[in-house]
């Protein structure tokens, strides 16, 4: 069985005064693709901001390959191997596209080259120099996606990164991730999009509450379609 | 009126303007990134002019070594100010921060003023600048002329580097959104900490070149400092360009004004403002968010 890339237990994480994740308890394997699913509120956004240490209060454990992360300012969680996609894409309008790749520093090995970013991303190397909120949606998506394989995380979360956006680019984006799954990469994604999770995810952990609380595998969602929906249904 | 009264007070004013723009750089750097009004940059500026007066009469180091040193042992200082005193108030309403630094201000002017009155200490032209050149329509002072040149080069070098190098990148990025830049891996709160030194330096700089104009005494910084947060004003807050132009550009209308109506010499920029944020509320060269 291949190595636990992220665990993590009894994350509890607080906005001021509300208490937003309780005990979270979920661990990703090495190459694998998860998605966080639930309905709005359950914690999923919350779980992948506690985890980049971008909550106020939280406490728990989280371990990047054996490293306790619980304690570290964002930027050394970041420098550690993760590499992330926040919802709204994080794309800095006061930076060029090529500024925005270039801006998170490139510690480890296994990062992609210019050429493989240029080769996965062609739409982005054409559009260098224009401002990073120039680009459309699915283009800022793709530069989010592309910035974060750059510095050679390993781990990368990506927080909803198909919302609002044309079918087209949705499937292009679920090509890119699994191009990525292909090339060992692991990933843990927030989304919304049940059919979308279906065909680039093995494994979906289903939140509700602030709490992890069922784990099922694309055969167990296939066998059982419904087990989804009583956690999403409205 | 002649060519040459109308030449020397726009000098005079391209000078001023050259210590406005300095300071107004600096201000805007420190309002982006850490959302600060440091109301004590202008004591910055003051204690740089009389860091490079001390040098001189106590230790025999000129105004070359001066120029170097002074923003350096300053810009070190203002990183001990914002990492023990401004770190812990971000978060807190930027009324804070000003209250901070204005108390800051207040105790080094009181300071200086307690030791060396408020008379102001010579300080003399260097050498190599003494004396002016004859340039047919005007006499110009050679240290003056070297002030401007100086000024603009600092102002241009700094402004390139922000907004066209890598490190800059990252600068406007965690002035943009620190918490995302944070998270891609960018150590924000050095690069603050590091900014407001740099900012710092940026007025000690300024003070050292003012000491052999205004002579270094401890009033100098408040008398300045009211006029740079109106040119930041003008230019736009945030807006580096903004800053450093508006800057020039009021130092020049204040010349103007001394040539063509006195008495209105010491409110013209602040009847620009009144104008400029009537028509413009965010400044000539600021974006409304």
């Amino acid at each position: 069985m291949p190595e636990t890339v992220l665990s993590v237990t009894g994350l509890d994480g607080h906005y001021g005064e509300s208490h937003v994740l309780h005990g979270v308890d979920f661990s990703i394997r090495a190459g694998e693709v998860v998605t966080l699913v639930g309905r709005n509120g359950a914690g999923k956004t919350s779980t992948l901001r506690a985890i980049m240490g971008m909550l106020p209060r939280r406490s728990g454990s989280i371990e990047l390959r054996g490293r306790q992360l619980i304690s570290l300012p964002p930027h050394r969680i970041a420098r550690a191997g993760i590499g992330y996609v926040p919802d709204d894409r994080g794309i800095f309008a006061s930076l060029s596209v090529a500024e925005n790749l270039a801006l998170p520093p490139r510690a480890r090995a296994g990062a992609l080259s210019d050429g493989e970013i240029d080769a996965l991303f062609p739409r982005l190397k054409e559009r260098r120099a224009s401002p990073g909120t120039k680009l459309s949606g699915g283009e800022q998506q793709m530069l989010a996606i592309a910035r974060a394989l750059r510095t050679g995380a390993g781990l990368l979360l990506l927080d909803e990164p198909t919302e609002g956006l044309a079918p087209v680019i949705v499937r292009q984006i679920g090509a890119i991730l699994r191009d990525l799954k292909g090339r060992g990469h692991t990933v843990l994604l927030v989304e919304q999009n049940v059919h979308f999770a279906a065909t680039v995810a093995d494994r979906h952990i289903v939140m509700e509450n602030g709490r992890v609380v069922d784990t099922l595998d694309n055969a167990e969602l296939a066998a059982d379609p419904g087990r989804l929906d009583r956690f999403l249904g409205v | 009126m002649s060519v040459q009264v109308l030449s020397g007070q726009l000098l005079l004013g391209l000078i001023n303007g050259a210590f406005y723009a300095l300071l107004s750089l600096g201000l805007a750097v420190i309002f982006g990134v850490l959302g600060i009004i440091n109301f004590a940059h202008g004591a910055f500026y003051m204690v740089g002019a009389f860091a490079a007066w001390g040098l001189a009469t106590y230790l025999d180091i000129g105004y070359w070594p001066a120029l170097v040193l002074v923003p350096l042992a300053l810009g070190l200082a203002g990183m001990g100010v914002e990492r023990l005193m401004l770190k812990r108030l971000a978060g807190l309403d930027p009324l804070y921060g000003l209250l901070a630094t204005f108390g800051l201000a207040l105790v080094l002017e009181g300071t200086f003023r307690q030791v060396y009155g408020s008379s102001g200490q010579p300080y003399p032209v260097p050498e190599a600048l003494q004396g002016g050149v004859n340039l047919g329509f005007m006499f110009l002072p050679l240290y003056r002329g070297w002030v401007v040149a100086a000024s603009i080069v600092v102002c241009l070098a700094t402004w390139l580097a922000i907004e066209r190098t890598a490190l800059g990148a990252r600068l406007r990025a965690a002035t943009e959104r620190p918490d995302m830049a944070q998270a891609l891996g960018l150590n924000v709160p050095l690069l603050v900490t590091v900014t407001f030194g740099v900012a710092v330096a940026l007025a000690a700089f300024a003070g050292v070149m003012a000491a052999p104009v205004y002579q270094a005494n401890p009033l100098m910084g408040s008398n300045l400092i009211i006029v740079v947060f109106a040119v930041v004003v003008i230019g736009g807050m945030g807006s580096l360009s903004g800053a450093i132009l508006s800057g020039y550009g009021l130092g020049l209308a204040e010349g103007l004004t001394k040539v063509f109506y006195p008495p209105a010499a010491n409110i013209v920029v602040f009847v620009i403002m009144a104008l400029v944020l009537l028509v413009r509320p965010a400044g000539l060269f600021g974006r409304v968010n």
